[in-house]
């Protein structure tokens, strides 16, 4: 029996919450649909409109929408191979976890201080798309080797009895096995290539190579130029957006993992 | 069971603890002062009962059990209130003093004894004769101090003059009594307690009840030497160090055993004086006059002037501040005058660290405003501003905007009018119609003055003595475009070029990467853009193109570049900066016919905004009139160009005069004089005839012209890159 | 500590590869991939390893003068350790409870408001960064290091990640728990955390790290210089300065000496759990 008071103790996280990020964040919104951040007029869905005939905007959400959707999946596909391949010697050589996750725990001064030298020979995207594999893979390749490792190995055992090949017996089996892990690293790694900013920023500064400019440099520079409205107006875009994503990622995990039953 | 056990333990080092702190707190009453209670009369009861509080509270019994310190707000000098200045004469050979309630003592060096000043009466009377050769004196609310230096002691008295005790001054560490020179010893002070003598190699304290000096170990860097020094609390002292070589001045907070230095914020000018009541740390300085300045948390700020100095030198010994009045005692001057405080509050002004200099001289420039200034970290100054005005605080009076990026932030708050109209106050106004003749565009829109430029980075062209001797006919004043146009055709087959190309003049750097190029490009956009706009104009790429091709062609037929130029940038800076353009002072200024059929576009880098939500609005727009009057607006410390007519008056304030800032080293050369009174003639044309320009270009434009000018790409091309540029920089 | 029945760190066989039948523990298979994973492992690093010896390249001078005499470098690390510790140590407890919430306990809108973690999860700081603003000044946190703590606190991350391990213990463990005693705290405490504690580590390391790390948040949020953490002055320090690649090195030191430490809880506490 599941007593009504246990979601007390939601109310800490969920208050604190409230208050510092969702409460600033729908405050955001008055200014969305004002005409600027100083007058208190109200304009309906004109900044919407005027957002989207922008064409700095539609070039910052189809590069921020490229990069993701080429990042995310290498990260994980490269991550999930190497983990496939590579599941035996989980535990056996320590120092070479610490290794795989060093790049995680750098700030991004120090990442950029690294990759100065190498950056140039490629064109910023690639340089931006290599400086986040080499950043979360070996994040990702742990994940995945832990849920690989503590996966119950008898499913496959009888897939294997069964008949069914290597190539069927992972995607068929080991695959929605790990299905919520996977969920997970979806999730984190959207979380994290949007945070690839950091050091584009220090590398390009606020104005980058067009095929870098990304949804934050367009936040960035409206914020600079006192364009609070344009930025509320773009995040509520972009949420309506990451909300659709999610929700899509979601159901089709519950599906996938519930398959194999 | 271990819980069990680790109680009794812990209940054990508790007792232990408290019977420790018992001890500590009953301190021993064997040293100097022991058993001195001053004695009571009734002419100084009034006195006395400000000071310890003489009834029983919690504060004053934890005071005696741990020694704690007296509450902060606590009056140590306790001088009486008045509603206007009051001068006193004294002798003139008075060089030291100390004041506490209605009585000054002070020292005469030519009468060996400390006397008394009335405060309310102006009478003076012998206080004590019992010192050999007083050199300090110092009050507290317990008494008075004497540093006799025949007698290498210290000596304390009674508020009647009778002498109550005495200690020996410290000994030199470095063996002997030197301290007794009579150049030594510089501080004398006493307060809640603590006995200090600040001498020129350190600072020596000594508690009531103690035998031992303590002294503080400063970090006094090559030739520093103690300045002042002045007790803040019963555990920190406050101590000006100098440097007689460079001038330099540093002011540090210690503990009394001179760890734990922090650096005191400040002006650059060097203390004269120091004190410290009620909390408060209050310094003079003298470099632009007597000024009073209270230390606060992030700074200083600056009260008021002194004035009333008496017959010889204006160079205040020392001050005391309380109950609104301000004690002025004027050094070998004969004068004692008590100031009614400036109790309104200050003018807060904020910048980046690059420019603090410049709001330290706006600080030191005012004489009646009040002003305090902040400085932040350049990296987060630009964001932290923004979020201000985005959330209307009302932090700030004045900010000072500086840097590459800032008309971008410029442009928003003309565009969303976040600023005060610096019109609302005459004087102000009158002053920018000085500074800006006819240019009331260029400070703002719709007929308001929405800032105050302070740098404005300045590009000037002309036609140098050997083009006007060319015989080529020279345009003047201002020309359209098409003017532009015939003019450069007409050079085709003289010889003769547009613009230099590659060094020229002493100067040995080239202006071939585009400077003219970029400027008339920016001179076009600004002609056909609305500066506040949001969306591009169809027309500026149309007249982009028609000028790039005009380049083009002039590229071509090698008139474009050359070795004969007939154009040449004439004023690069003029202040000190040898290998000037030759023959600048025959130049004849013109304006680059881009904007609007002749104009310049006018870029600000550095300028003043009001706030719109601040606090102090009238006192601010006062201090910037101030700031802008006759004398202060040629301050080059403030005002980094020759921004308006009467360029020959830019100077530096001559620093190494105190008193007056009369003396000025002048920021132009003798050489460039000329050249200066020309361009005096040329400024009211320059500034009404030039547009707020917010179009600057980056690295990838500089390539751009680099590449158009060695023939790779095509003047439409490079035309396009431009504009480009600029879309992205207005919409990105 | 409750270790989960059968569990192993690593196969014996790799299923499917009939060749792995034949060998034991010290195959060459075995030891190409133990190559392989050891570069892969040395590529990641390859770029520190280089400002590690170019930082030593002046001797261990350049270190001492740092660390052991400059107070402003001593001020902000204890700056950055205060407010990243209260912040992980913080999360971790507070989200531990929601956790348990979104894991166990259904209700409606549960699902609503698990999004709306997700979401602000992702959203870029610029867009809350001026009623933060706002909300700081007016609570009165602004230039105090609770600028940073307390929305570190309540940050999306940790209650994201422990949901995920926390739907990982099994229900009948606290059903079984609940007719021990009827209070979810104590079960909470006494029961769940015990099981699902490498992933609380986790949440801890990966969000101090994060506060370690953050640069942009104090910059607007702190104003005097002496309350400033380490990441802000070390962004001041100009690259190809040797001093520089001193402290940056010494500066991770810190999160990687934490993370080494609970390496293994934080292996299996992002992965082990990712399994329902």
């Amino acid at each position: 029996m599941k007593k009504k008071t246990d979601l007390l103790l939601l109310l800490p996280s969920l208050a604190g919450f409230l208050t510092f990020f969702i409460v600033p964040f729908v405050y955001s919104f008055y200014y969305a649909f004002t005409e600027n951040a100083f007058t208190k007029k109200f304009v309906w869905f004109d900044n919407f409109k005027r957002l989207f005939e922008n064409e700095y905007f539609k070039l910052a959400m189809k590069n921020t929408g490229k990069f993701t959707v080429l990042a995310v999946p290498s990260v994980m596909a490269i991550s999930l191979i190497l983990a496939l391949l590579l599941v035996r010697f989980a535990t056996r050589l320590p120092f070479v976890k610490s290794a795989l996750f060093l790049p995680v725990i750098l700030p991004s001064a120090t990442i950029v201080m690294l990759w100065n030298a190498y950056i140039s020979t490629f064109t910023p995207f690639h340089s931006l798309l290599l400086i986040f594999l080499w950043k979360y893979g070996g994040l990702n390749v742990m994940l995945m080797l832990t849920a690989l490792s503590g996966m119950d190995k008898s499913m496959i055992e009888a897939a294997r009895i069964d008949g069914a090949n290597v190539f069927q017996q992972t995607v068929r089996v080991t695959l929605p096995n790990i299905a919520p892990t996977l969920f997970f690293t979806f999730i984190l790694s959207v979380v994290n290539s949007l945070k690839v900013f950091r050091e584009s920023y220090l590398l390009y500064g606020n104005y980058p190579d067009e095929t870098v400019y990304m949804l934050q440099n367009f936040l960035n520079n409206h914020f600079a130029k006192l364009n609070y409205q344009y930025i509320s107006t773009a995040a509520i875009f972009f949420a309506v957006i990451v909300y659709t994503v999610v929700a899509v990622v979601f159901v089709a995990e519950k599906k996938w993992s519930e398959s194999i039953w | 069971m271990k819980t069990v056990r680790k109680t009794p333990l812990v209940l054990l080092a508790v007792c232990l603890a408290i019977i420790a702190l018992l001890c500590a707190g009953c301190k021993k009453n064997t040293g100097w002062k022991a058993q001195s209670s001053p004695a009571v009369s009734s002419s100084n009861s009034e006195e006395q009962s400000t000071a310890k509080p003489t009834s029983f509270t919690v504060s004053s019994f934890l005071h005696d059990l741990f020694g704690g310190e007296l509450p902060k707000d606590t009056d140590r000098v306790n001088l009486p209130a008045v509603g206007e200045a009051r001068e006193y004469d004294i002798p003139v050979t008075a060089f030291e003093g100390c004041a506490f309630g209605s009585s000054f003592y002070y020292l005469d060096s030519e009468d060996k004894r400390v006397f008394r000043l009335d405060l309310e009466t102006g009478e003076t009377s012998v206080f004590t004769d019992e010192v050999k050769n007083p050199r300090l004196v110092g009050t507290d609310t317990d008494g008075v101090y004497v540093y006799d230096m025949s007698a290498k002691e210290i000596a304390y008295f009674s508020f009647d003059g009778e002498r109550i005790a005495s200690v020996p001054i410290p000994v030199d560490p470095h063996g002997g009594n030197s301290y007794s020179d009579v150049f030594y010893a510089v501080s004398l002070e006493h307060y809640d307690g603590l006995l200090l003598l600040a001498v020129r190699d350190g600072v020596w304290t000594l508690s009531d009840g103690d035998t031992e000096w303590k002294m503080a170990e400063c970090e006094l860097l090559n030739g520093e030497y103690v300045d002042q020094a002045a007790i803040r609390s019963r555990r920190r002292l406050v101590i000006s160090v100098q440097n007689p070589k460079s001038g330099a001045e540093r002011r540090l907070e210690t503990d009394i055993s001179g760890k734990n230095a922090k650096e005191f914020p400040g002006t650059y000018s060097s203390t004269n004086a120091l004190s410290v009541n009620q909390g408060k740390l209050w310094r003079v300085t003298s470099t632009t006059g007597c000024r009073l300045y209270e230390a606060e948390e992030g700074g200083e700020s600056f009260v008021q002037m002194l004035t009333g100095e008496g017959h010889a030198f204006p160079v205040v010994k020392r001050v005391a501040v309380s109950n609104g009045t301000v004690l002025v005692f004027w050094y070998l001057s004969g004068r004692v005058t008590l100031l009614p405080m400036n109790t309104a509050e200050s003018v807060r002004i904020i910048a980046s660290t690059y420019r603090q200099e410049v709001v330290d001289t706006m600080m030191t420039a005012s004489t009646e405003t009040p002003v305090q200034y902040s400085i932040y970290d350049s990296e987060s100054f630009l964001e932290k501003l923004n979020l201000a005005l985005l959330s209307g605080s009302d932090d700030f009076d004045i900010a000072l905007v500086s840097g590459a990026d800032s008309d971008t932030l410029l442009r928003a708050i003309l565009k969303n009018k976040l600023y005060v109209d610096l019109d609302e106050n005459e004087e102000l106004r009158a002053h920018i119609g000085e500074m800006f003749p006819g240019a009331s565009n260029l400070i703002g829109t719709d007929g308001q003055a929405a800032f105050l430029p302070l740098y404005m980075p300045f590009s000037i062209y002309g036609f140098d003595e050997a083009a006007q001797q060319s015989g080529i006919p020279l345009p003047s004043g201002k020309w359209s475009l098409a003017e532009f146009k015939a003019f450069g055709d007409s050079l085709a087959g003289t010889g003769y070029s547009l613009f230099p190309d590659g060094s020229y003049g002493d100067m040995n750097f080239a202006l071939r990467d585009g400077g003219f190029i970029s400027g008339l490009a920016q001179a076009v956009i600004t002609g056909t853009t609305d500066p506040l706009g949001d969306t591009p104009n169809p027309e500026t790429q149309d007249a982009l193109i028609e000028l790039f091709s005009m380049f083009q062609t002039w590229r071509d037929n090698e008139t474009l570049f050359g070795a004969n130029p007939m154009i040449r940038e004439t004023a690069f800076l003029v202040f000190g900066t040898p290998g000037m353009m030759e023959n600048t002072e025959k130049s004849n200024l013109i304006l680059l016919p881009g904007v609007d059929g002749g104009g310049m576009p006018a870029r600000i880098a550095d300028y003043l905004i009001v706030n719109p939500n601040c606090p102090h609005r009238e006192q601010a727009l006062e201090l910037l009139a101030e700031l802008t009057d006759a004398q202060n607006r040629y301050n080059y410390r403030i005002f980094q160009t020759p921004l308006w007519p009467g360029v020959m008056e830019y100077g530096y304030p001559d620093v190494s005069t105190s008193g007056s800032a009369a003396r000025k080293t002048p920021a132009i050369p003798q050489q460039y004089e000329g050249y200066a009174a020309k361009m005096d003639e040329f400024l009211p044309d320059y500034y009404e005839n030039s547009k707020l320009c917010f179009v600057y270009f980056s690295d990838e434009v500089g390539h751009a012209i680099t590449d158009f000018e060695d023939g790779k790409i095509s003047g439409e091309e490079c035309a396009k890159i431009f504009y480009e540029e600029y879309v992205y920089k207005l919409k990105g | 500590m409750v270790k989960k029945e059968g569990k192993r760190g690593f196969f014996e066989k790799k299923p499917g590869k009939k060749l792995y039948k034949r060998f034991r523990k010290k195959s060459i298979v075995d030891a190409a991939a133990s190559v392989l994973l050891v570069l892969f492992a040395l590529f990641i690093v390859s770029p520190v390893l280089i400002v590690a010896v170019r930082s030593f390249s002046e001797g261990v001078q350049p270190f001492v003068d740092f660390y052991v005499w400059k107070p402003a470098y001593l001020r902000g690390l204890a700056n950055s350790l205060i407010i990243s510790l209260s912040a992980s140590l913080g999360t971790v407890v507070v989200s531990v409870l929601a956790a348990y919430v979104f894991a166990k306990v259904k209700f409606k809108g549960r699902g609503v408001i698990f999004y709306l973690y997700i979401i602000v999860m992702m959203m870029p700081f610029q867009v809350t960064l001026l009623p933060q603003y706002i909300v700081s000044r007016r609570f009165a946190l602004y230039d105090t290091p609770w600028a940073m703590i307390l929305p570190g606190i309540f940050a999306p991350f940790a209650a994201f990640l422990l949901t995920q391990v926390m739907k990982s213990v099994p229900d009948e463990l606290i059903e079984a728990a609940r007719l021990d005693t009827g209070s979810t705290l104590r079960i909470i405490w006494h029961i769940i955390v015990p099981t699902i504690r490498p992933g609380i580590i986790c949440a801890l390391v990966l969000s101090f790290t994060e506060q370690w790390n953050a640069v942009a948040e104090p910059i607007i949020l702190m104003e005097t210089r002496e309350k400033y953490p380490l990441a802000i002055l070390l962004n001041e320090i100009q690259p190809g300065d040797v001093l520089g690649f001193a402290a940056t090195l010494m500066f991770f030191l810190a999160p990687l000496l934490l993370f080494s430490f609970f390496e293994d809880e934080v292996m299996e506490g992002l992965g082990d759990y990712g399994l329902k």
